[in-house]
């Protein structure tokens, strides 16, 4: 997948991106309402579509998060209970009279809630992601690091990402050698037992390796200086700075919501009795 | 003190251990000076490699040291190899353990940037690293997309970022077939050159390496048997302390030549593809019971997919393969190992438990075999391996020959008649390579064996019949030594002729 993703050298500063999308995460975390937080994903996807990602990326990452808001909406909305009194029954799924698990249904405030809830982390999910997507590693690693991000925290993280595909070939590897000595990998339930029998011999791959990883860390200086420096040297430029000043005022957005000057949290519920 | 590196009486031991692994070396290497040092499996080559890179002590500390190694005017038991005055530079086994950013400039950039230099320092080495190693325009590219070959070359290049007066390379060119590994070792012929640095080499390939060294070395039991650039000649010299020397290689031939009687596997139009991407086409070929055949191809030609193939682990997009009279993809995963067996390369990737009766009882255990039947199938198979006493020893603390074997017999538990070998010598030493013709002999005689590798001089004396693969394709299905020695320019790729006219 990353193969086939140019990064542009004009874009934002990581460090400008990192904190523009702390200032997102704050604002939407302060607001509750539906309609709003829909709004917001809206506005991702615009960001998504000025990030000029290829069609492939972009239709591959929608399609897990379209499930992933399937998912969530879902099993928020059936699962979730209500006292009696306030709810706007539309379909009651298990009648109330059975115990424990009765009372279930679909109810107009609990499908305001999971849609809430669903909106705001998908434009979480896709707002992180559309900044992973966007910005060269080590570009992220720089700006880390000037963010006074402990250099070795960094390192883990570059070590993990690269260890998946490292991974997932030492699985095939290991399913082909399990295969040979009489084990079905083919197949969900061969899959299932596969992953039961494998898991063990895949740590201890894994340990052997990471030992060899160690000595190459250490052959090339890992933790040689206290200070260790960044090929990208990172400047701000115009961009950079106008991105900081709206995302100052996210911030302060957030601050105006928590303090309740002006109501915005109830706006569906009220659309909705509206309605009803 | 005309000399670079000293080492004084120097002895190592790995903890938990009363022999040493490196017993009072004495050794003193020259600033330009070239040094191959070669030995058997276990001779103490890896661990020299280790103490003279400095990795031992400074990042594995867990042994015992006696004596010293100074480095120029310093000792490298106080200093760390990246901040000597001369510094040393270290290319371990197997490229892909190695690395570990996402990208080729980040994992060269890494070295100058944990010595804290200034970036556009960081820039200006990484490009003179990557050019130096001719991989300047993969900068930008992931290391993953890379070929063996090229990883190989991300990592002399992430140490010729530090610009180290020294370089040591670990079996530099094991793991890759002969035209790859020699480009590597005429670059690192270059580099050692241009930059006048010190370069220090273990490796099996004698043959290949001594090209560009000018002194060898002899490790035996961490002792310094020989130091003597001509002593590769001494083919009685070399054969006692399994060395391949230079002149003459003698492996035992294997006796048997079926070339017919009843078909045992029939392979038919045989296509697979990857990804869109064809890597079998249009193979026909059938073998004969008992016979052993020998497959040869570079990296990357397909041999390993026709081995999963062979074996049922993959499923042919078109053809048809006949094992035994019945379609492989008719029997169940249960009856297809009794008639087919895989070794894969690199024993320990053949390694799913820790203990070694474990290990060859895994199949039974599968199966739920009882306990009588399996104490039986243990016994039986760890004798013929010759591993009688090691049913308790852990899988990863016997060596790599014993390992392999130990694979081996854990396939022999199923009593399959097929046995495949992929690449079965690769990296190994000449000692192991004739050691396992000799075991290859002895299971021919109840087996038909498959073998797979880019050595022809090995596979001519493992098979009988060697079939030639190129890009997924076969060439040749009947080339032995003697016909291909006359007829080398008839082969299309390189390193088959290369392999053909060195031997």
């Amino acid at each position: 997948m990353q193969n086939s993703i140019n990064f542009s050298s004009s874009s934002l500063d990581p460090r400008v991106k990192l904190i523009a999308s702390m200032s997102f995460l704050i604002l939407i975390s302060t607001i509750h309402d539906a309609l709003i937080l829909f709004l917001s994903f809206i506005a991702v996807l615009c960001a998504w579509l000025l990030a000029k990602l290829p069609i492939k990326t972009v239709s591959y990452f929608f399609k897990s998060i379209a499930l992933l808001f399937a998912f969530m909406f879902l099993s928020s909305t059936v699962f979730s209970r209500i006292a009696p009194k306030e709810r706007l029954t539309f379909i009651e799924v298990i009648p109330a009279v059975i115990p424990i698990i009765g009372g279930s249904g679909i109810y107009a405030e609990i499908l305001l809630a999971s849609i809430t809830f669903s909106f705001r982390t998908l434009s979480l999910v896709s707002m992180a992601l559309l900044v992973s997507l966007t910005t060269e590693p080590s570009r992220m690693v720089s700006a880390l690091r000037k963010l006074r991000c402990p250099y070795e925290l960094t390192i883990m993280v570059i070590i993990t990402i690269r260890f998946i595909p490292l991974a997932i070939e030492q699985w095939k590897k290991l399913a082909a050698v399990a295969n040979v000595r009489g084990i079905e990998t083919s197949g969900i339930i061969g899959r299932i037992k596969s992953i039961k029998r494998l898991f063990t011999p895949l740590i201890i791959h894994s340990i052997r390796r990471s030992m060899q990883l160690a000595y190459s860390l250490d052959a090339r200086g890992f933790r040689a200086t206290e200070n260790p420096t960044t090929m990208e040297n990172l400047q701000l430029g115009s961009r950079d700075y106008l991105m900081l000043v709206f995302s100052v005022l996210l911030v302060a957005l957030s601050i105006i919501v928590l303090l309740e000057v002006f109501s915005i949290q109830n706006i569906s519920v009220e659309l909705l009795k509206l309605v009803v | 003190m005309n000399s670079l590196i000293h080492v004084d009486n120097f002895s190592y031991w790995y903890s938990n251990t009363e022999k040493p692994a490196l017993n009072d070396l004495n050794l003193k290497i020259k600033k330009g000076e070239r040094l191959l040092i070669v030995g058997p499996s276990g001779c103490g080559k890896s661990t020299l490699i280790l103490c003279i890179s400095g990795l031992i002590p400074h990042s594995n500390s867990e042994g015992k040291i006696k004596g010293n190694i100074t480095v120029g005017s310093e000792n490298l038991h106080r200093t760390p190899p990246y901040h000597l005055k001369n510094k040393v530079g270290v290319v371990l086994q197997n490229p892909s353990a190695q690395l570990f950013s996402l990208k080729v400039k980040d994992e060269v950039a890494f070295g100058p940037q944990n010595l804290g230099l200034p970036s556009d320092e960081i820039q200006e080495r990484v490009y003179f690293a990557l050019e130096a190693v001719e991989m300047e325009k993969f900068a930008e590219k992931t290391l993953t997309e890379l070929s063996m070959g090229q990883q190989q070359r991300v990592c002399i290049a992430s140490m010729l970022a530090f610009r180290p007066a020294i370089m040591v390379f670990d079996e530099p060119t094991s793991n890759i077939d002969l035209k790859t590994g020699r480009k590597i070792l005429a670059l690192i012929d270059q580099i050692s050159e241009n930059q006048n640095i010190t370069v220090i080499i273990a490796e099996h390939r004698t043959k290949e390496v001594s090209k560009i060294t000018d002194r060898v070395i002899v490790l035996n039991r961490g002792e310094i048997v020989a130091d003597d650039p001509q002593i590769l000649t001494d083919t009685k010299f070399c054969n006692t302390y399994g060395i391949q020397p230079l002149n003459t290689t003698i492996y035992p031939s294997l006796q048997s030549n079926i070339t017919n009687g009843s078909k045992i596997v029939q392979v038919e139009n045989l296509s697979f593809s990857y990804n869109n991407h064809s890597v079998l086409t249009d193979l026909s070929f059938s073998i004969f019971e008992r016979e052993s055949l020998g497959i040869i191809g570079e990296n990357g030609s397909g041999k390993t997919t026709l081995a999963l193939i062979l074996a049922g682990v993959l499923k042919p997009k078109q053809g048809s393969i006949i094992i035994d009279g019945k379609p492989i993809g008719k029997y169940k995963r249960k009856q297809a190992i009794m008639k087919i067996g895989v070794l894969f390369q690199n024993p320990d990737d053949n390694i799913l438990t820790t203990k070694v009766s474990n290990e060859v009882l895994y199949a039974p255990w599968i199966q739920r075999l009882s306990e009588d039947e399996k104490k039986k199938l243990l016994n039986e198979n760890l004798d013929q391996m010759n591993l009688k006493g090691y049913d308790n020893k852990g899988t990863f603390k016997i060596s790599y020959g014993e390992r392999e074997r130990v694979a081996i017999a854990s396939l022999l538990v199923s009593q399959p008649n097929i046995l495949i070998f992929d690449e079965p010598t690769t990296g190994q030493d000449y000692k192991h390579k004739q050691d396992f013709i000799k075991l290859a002999q002895e299971l021919n005689e109840t087996h038909t064996l498959i073998t797979i590798s880019h050595d022809l001089e090995f596979l001519s004396a493992i098979s009988n019949r060697v079939l030639l693969l190129d890009s997924g394709k076969i060439i040749e299905t009947h080339i032995n030594k003697n016909m291909a020695q006359n007829n080398s320019k008839r082969f299309p790729k390189e390193s088959v002729q290369l392999s053909i006219m060195e031997n």
